[in-house]
């Protein structure tokens, strides 16, 4: 019986959603690719698309269009926080990060992904998944399915098979 | 016209595919310098402005219940 690989279920912080739709070849929009290739399970939350629609209200407009593509691919939205989850997770961090850690815990997910090297710093030792910044991540992903031979074995397929059109 | 809807909704959905492969491909190979070139905005200025956000929005919506 052929094993199905477990998919890893990444919880995406604002800045990395943002900077994938932002940057077609960085680190984060590999993730973003992964995702739409249905190679990870992306989860983000209410919170991470409020902070998303505000700043690309606000600064950065030409994101716009893309954001929207990004929701319509459907990623995990997690359900709203209680006030409850948030009270109990401001006992572990005191930041303003503190609704953005309680997504991610509820989430359950196998990493959080950030930009943000203080939230990593901040909240690592709080919880029991990996917090890694896009680059980080890629290394491991590419790391554990090296011997799956993704996702660059299925590229070189995809050429062959465009190239013989 | 539902199955040529159809067929276009796969041929979408085929290049979607191809688009993200290629994407994957050039991430692999293209110099750090020149993925930077296709970059809309300054990333540094996106992790600002989500702090500056983030902010906000605790002072006025989250702190309360705290």
């Amino acid at each position: 019986m052929k094993n199905t690989p477990k998919l890893f279920r990444v919880f995406l912080d604002t800045s990395v959603l943002l900077s994938g739709l932002n940057s077609p070849f960085g680190a984060s929009a590999f993730i973003i690719s992964l995702f739409k290739l249905k190679k990870v399970i992306i989860v983000i939350s209410p919170e991470v698309i409020l902070e998303a629609k505000l700043a690309v209200e606000k600064k950065f407009p030409k994101l716009s269009a893309i954001s929207q593509d990004f929701l319509l691919s459907e990623p995990e939205i997690i359900e709203k926080l209680t006030p409850k989850e948030i009270q109990d997770a401001y006992k572990l961090i005191k930041s303003e990060d503190t609704p953005i850690l309680t997504a991610a815990v509820k989430s359950k997910p196998d990493y959080l992904i950030t930009l943000d090297k203080r939230f990593q710093k901040l909240a690592q030792s709080k919880v029991n998944f990996k917090i890694l910044t896009p680059g980080d991540f890629v290394k491991i992903y590419r790391q554990k399915n090296e011997t799956r031979s993704l996702p660059e074995e299925e590229i070189k397929k995809q050429l062959k098979e465009l190239n013989n059109l | 016209m539902n199955s040529r809807n159809n067929t276009i909704l796969e041929k979408m959905s085929e290049l979607e595919k191809e688009l993200q492969f290629l994407k994957l491909r050039v991430f692999l190979d293209l110099p750090k310098k020149q993925k930077e070139k296709y970059k809309v905005y300054k990333e540094r200025n996106i992790i600002n402005e989500i702090k500056k956000i983030r902010k906000k929005l605790w002072d006025e919506k989250y702190s309360k219940t705290v």
